[in-house]
């Protein structure tokens, strides 16, 4: 057990602050910083998430639409700060240091609140961006009431500069909800990045949550889905691409606690260079919790030699009445569809650069918004084009 | 489901080897574990100073080393309050008619009968802390296989012994391993020269007896290059009122082109700890098949482990695990590739019931260098009611990308439309289920050789049957 606490950093309150984010702060000062030694942090170090000596850093937020359709009227959005719902935050976060430091710390964010029945047709798009080098601190709060549907994106970039950035979002789906949410973390090379997402889901409701990681220097994510209502479904997928020394490393949990509900992870890794990723996943069915149906996936491909995968897809069953199953696979590219493809006159890079684009078409499929993939497909090859040429 | 429910709450509840004979022993260690008994045990055996330091070095390293903080519950364990060495009588017997009236009783009562245990090559059956029985086909004799207890190997080929031992499974392993190096005791030793294949399985029947007697064995097998050999371990042991401790270290060495295969049947009655330790190294183009039924104990936590140290090896692990009420099966298997072009295959399965508990904990390394690797592991889990768990942990470490390797689980319940089906051809829901289990347990069942599939199966019959009445 970690006993050590935060030690000498340089984030402090104003004295003005509210009585909310001192006793946050204070929280965070008394809760225990991970070791080494717990489960969730054997292979990433925590003390490259200690914020140490940096000072607080501001996040800019601003929104946009990514398709046609005009944002229908009544829908909440916008900055998190100027937000009427200050109070409610926390609910659902898990109770640890770095949610708390966030708690404490966090300046600019999306606030979104889909109203009973409200249909959000274009994707609602938040950049934010930590332009200078620090402790920075987003926070998000998404809301989809009984029976609306939304499509919300988020993307994150920083400087070039030394960064710390400690996002933290919940996703409130109440009854019959469904919510598209797609975060890119696209940060600088010099940013350690730990995002924090929770969902709750309500009865009937349905989450679809894509987590995209192609920039930073080390990142810890950590996901984690409650299905607490019958006949709710959460779906969390993954595209990743590790290049250089990056190193990711992804917990993502779905709590299953009421009968008849669904969850589905499928996590797609691809990694050259000296990149790492780290997948430990985890289905949790309770007592009770009869007719759970559960999938944890995680396909690695490896396109380097000192590229290098770790997978834990565990689960935890306490109900007989299930079908859970996982899988982890890990493979390069098989030589001879290089062959074919290079024998019709693409380069190397070329070749294995489609090759990637294939191995995240699975999880592509999985999006129907045509917008939304156009803009994510446009980032991607971006991504892929640099690296792979 | 719910007649269903109360019948199959019996299931297991009968432990049918729950017989104990009143105690008779030539000398019982106090309880405790410290430096005099080590050195009393030691001096007892005539062992050489080598291993007598081996010894105590171990005990030192398994009073520095904490508790595991993860598998199953090990706090319960009163290490002041168990019998480290117990023997029977004062030398191993040579053939059937001197073993004492009261061991063979207890084999009367396990089943083996007086034509079975002629039949069978090299029975080896360890009652307490030593062998007491132990004969080998004149065959095998001629060919050059050396199967001994431990105890004796020591004595009759120090010289092998000394090179092999610990060099798979360190004293510094594990604090079990450690326990085990300190006060170790019978066990059995093989050694297969090159070329030679031993057709018949050898075996050995393990029983613990003595109320808070641990069982230390320690067995070591080398196959030369091109032998093959197939070693059976098998337990039983009567119920007691309090817990006993089994921790046993098993190493393999298989050299070039060797095959060795090793099948447990564990059945230990719901008291006992069964925290084992099996290692093994398969060497060029060799063989290790690790074939492994846990069925009884209070807690068990066995990874069986093949390093593929050199091109062309393959490991292989297939398990079992039951847990019902009260049990815990913490059981699983490792595949640590450390060479090119290697293999591995898992498939584990296990079912709870009445509340108990399996986990699948596993890894699979790859290290750098080690390209060309083809890994599949595969883990089903049945859940007969809702008061049990089913947990699977499996870490992959790969640090090399010319792999193909598969990770695959499912935990689930015996299936609605299998049931349907079955009862709609004639059949009670138990003798359904009955069925449905044992064709989930067919692919290990078919590896065994005929006495012990056919010993599984009327176990397993008898467990269901006992669901009825």
């Amino acid at each position: 057990m970690a006993t050590a606490v935060l030690e000498s950093i340089a984030l402090k309150l104003s004295d003005d602050a509210s009585p909310e984010r001192k006793k946050a702060y204070q929280e965070a000062l008394e809760l225990p910083f991970p070791s080494s030694k717990d489960e969730a942090w054997r292979r990433t170090p925590p003390d490259k998430f200690h914020p140490g000596q940096l000072a607080w850093s501001e996040v800019i937020t601003s929104s946009s639409l990514l398709g046609k359709a005009a944002l229908p009227e009544g829908v909440l959005q916008g900055d998190l700060k100027t937000a009427p719902v200050q109070a409610e935050l926390g609910q659902l976060a898990p109770r640890n240091v770095f949610s708390k430091l966030n708690e404490a710390f966090w300046s600019n964010g999306a606030f979104v609140q889909l109203g009973k029945e409200q249909v959000l047709q274009s994707p609602l798009h938040f950049e934010h961006q930590v332009p200078r080098g620090g402790a920075a601190f987003p926070r998000s709060l998404l809301r989809a009431g009984r029976f609306s549907r939304g499509i919300v994106v988020e993307s994150y970039t920083s400087s070039d500069q030394d960064t710390l950035a400690i996002p933290v979002t919940e996703l409130f789906l109440e009854a019959g909800a469904r919510l598209d949410y797609v975060v890119y973390h696209n940060w600088g090379p010099n940013t350690r990045y730990l995002p924090i997402l929770r969902a709750r889901l309500d009865k009937d409701s349905h989450l679809r949550a894509l987590f995209v990681s192609v920039g930073g220097q080390m990142g810890k994510n950590f996901m984690e889905g409650d299905l607490d209502g019958e006949g709710c479904k959460s779906e969390m997928l993954g595209l990743i691409f590790g290049q250089g020394r990056q190193h990711l490393d992804t917990d993502a949990l779905h709590y299953h606690n009421v009968a008849h509900t669904t969850s589905d992870v499928l996590f797609h890794v691809a990694l050259t260079g000296r990149a790492r990723s780290v997948f430990a996943g985890n289905i949790a069915v309770a007592h009770g919790a009869q007719k759970t149906d559960a999938y944890q996936r995680n396909r690695n491909l490896l396109l380097s030699d000192r590229a290098r995968a770790d997978a834990m897809p565990k689960l935890e069953i306490s109900a007989n009445d299930v079908r859970c199953t996982h899988g982890a696979t890990f493979a390069t590219y098989d030589p001879n569809q290089q062959f074919y493809l290079r024998s019709r006159g693409l380069t190397k890079t070329q070749a294995e650069h489609l090759l990637v684009t294939g191995f995240y078409q699975e999880v592509y499929g999985r999006l129907e918004h045509e917008e939304l993939l156009g803009w994510l497909n446009e980032q991607m090859e971006k991504v892929l084009a640099q690296a792979l040429g | 489901m719910s007649s269903d429910a109360a019948t199959l709450q019996e299931i297991g509840n009968d432990y049918k080897y729950g017989f104990h004979d009143a105690e008779d022993y030539v000398f019982k260690s106090g309880k405790g574990l410290t430096r005099e008994l080590v050195l009393e045990m030691s001096r007892m055996k005539g062992e050489p100073q080598w291993m007598l330091d081996i010894r105590l070095h171990a005990l030192e390293v398994f009073h520095s080393k904490p508790l595991p903080e993860w598998g199953g519950e090990l706090r319960e364990i009163d290490f002041e309050n168990i019998h480290y060495y117990v023997r029977p009588s004062e030398k191993s017997e040579k053939n059937w008619d001197d073993v004492p009236e009261y061991i063979k009783n207890t084999f009367d009562k396990l089943g083996i009968p007086e034509a079975e245990r002629k039949f069978l090559a090299g029975v080896s059956a360890q009652y307490e802390s030593e062998v007491v029985y132990h004969s080998i086909r004149e065959d095998l004799e001629k060919e050059g296989v050396i199967f001994l207890d431990m105890d004796s190997a020591l004595r009759e080929f120090p010289d092998i012994v000394r090179k092999y031992f610990g060099t798979v499974i360190p004293t510094e392993d594990n604090k079990f391993a450690a326990l085990n190096t300190a006060v170790w005791s019978g066990g059995s030793f093989i050694l297969v020269p090159r070329g030679v294949r031993v057709e018949i399985p050898l075996q050995a029947y393990f029983r613990i007896n003595a109320q808070n007697m641990g069982q230390f064995e320690r067995t070591l097998i080398i196959t030369e290059p091109g032998s093959y050999v197939h070693y059976i371990e098998g337990c039983t042991a009567p119920i007691y009122s309090s817990d006993s401790l089994h921790s046993a270290v098993v190493e393999l060495i298989a050299m070039e082109g060797s095959t060795i295969r090793y099948t447990t049947i564990q059945n230990w009655s719901s008291n006992v700890y069964n925290l084992v330790t099996k290692r093994a190294q398969a060497f060029k183009n060799a063989t290790v098949e690790w074939v492994d039924g846990n069925l009884g104990s209070k807690l068990t936590m066995k990874y069986p482990a093949v390093y593929l140290m050199e091109e062309g090896a393959r490991g292989e692990v297939l398990s079992i695990a039951y847990a019902g009420k009260g049990q815990h099966q913490d059981a699983g298997a490792k595949m640590v590739h450390v060479a090119p072009n290697t293999a591995s295959t898992v498939l584990s399965k296990s079912i709870s019931k009445d509340g108990g508990r399996t986990s699948y904990r596993g890894l699979v390394k790859v290290y750098p260098g080690a390209h060309d690797i083809k890994c599949n592991v595969r883990c089903d889990a049945l859940l007969l009611d809702e008061d049990s768990r089913s947990d699977t942990y499996p870490s992959m470490e790969i640090d090399n990308k010319d792999v193909q390797i598969g990770h695959e689980a499912t935990v689930s319940k015996v299936g609605d439309e299998q049931l349907f089906y079955l009862m709609s051809r004639g059949l009670s829901e138990n003798d359904a289920i009955a069925m449905i289990v044992n064709g989930f347990f067919e692919p290990f069942i078919k590896e065994l050789p005929l006495e012990y599939a056919v010993e599984l199966n009327r176990l397993i019959q008898l467990e269901m049957e006992g669901s009825i009445g």
